[in-house]
């Protein structure tokens, strides 16, 4: 292992990372709209 | 001879027959409208139901559009890092052979590898750079 392996290492961490947060923040969006359109209907 | 008391028993059978028709006819009015009421109610809850999952349909296509962005992004880093790590620092400077293979062994013992060959005491630099 050398510092090549270690960047192409991060490099992969950070892409499952950015991809864990992207995903997060879409359900995170459609549970919004879920709970706003819940909430106007309870109004 | 058709007294009074057969007078009053037809009345009272037209009341009868007239009492249960209204109560039909009442019966049948309410279960149309509640049906009406019902259909209604689901029509409502139908169509604030498309009207949500529209906008969750929406709200994926964005995301989608994002995520092939970043996947470009990372494409492009991939590529460039591909030429970067040719240079000598990235096999020469970040850590020696000795330093390797106990990261190595590290990594084996949190893998619950088995023990591997011990690294033996580093006492002088290493010759070469890491393999």
């Amino acid at each position: 292992m050398d510092g090549a392996d270690a960047v192409a290492s991060l490099n992969a961490l950070y892409d499952v990372a950015g991809q864990i947060r992207a995903m997060l923040i879409e359900l995170q969006a459609q549970v919004r709209i879920a709970s706003e359109a819940d909430h106007a209907q309870s109004r | 001879m058709i007294g009074a008391s057969h007078l009053a028993l037809a009345g009272a059978l037209a009341a009868c027959v007239s009492g249960i028709g209204g109560f039909a006819y009442g019966t049948r009015i309410g279960v149309t409208q509640e049906r009406a009421a019902q259909k209604r109610a689901d029509d409502a809850a139908d169509a604030v139901r498309r009207k949500l999952q529209g906008q969750i349909d929406a709200s994926s296509q964005r995301a989608q559009a994002a995520e092939y962005a970043r996947q470009s992004s990372v494409r492009e880093i991939y590529h460039e890092s591909q030429k970067v790590i040719e240079r000598p620092v990235y096999r020469n400077v970040c850590i020696d052979a000795d330093g390797v293979r106990l990261l190595d062994r590290s990594a084996a013992i949190a893998n619950a590898e088995g023990v591997v060959q011990p690294s033996g005491t580093a006492t002088a630099p290493a010759e070469g750079a890491a393999q």
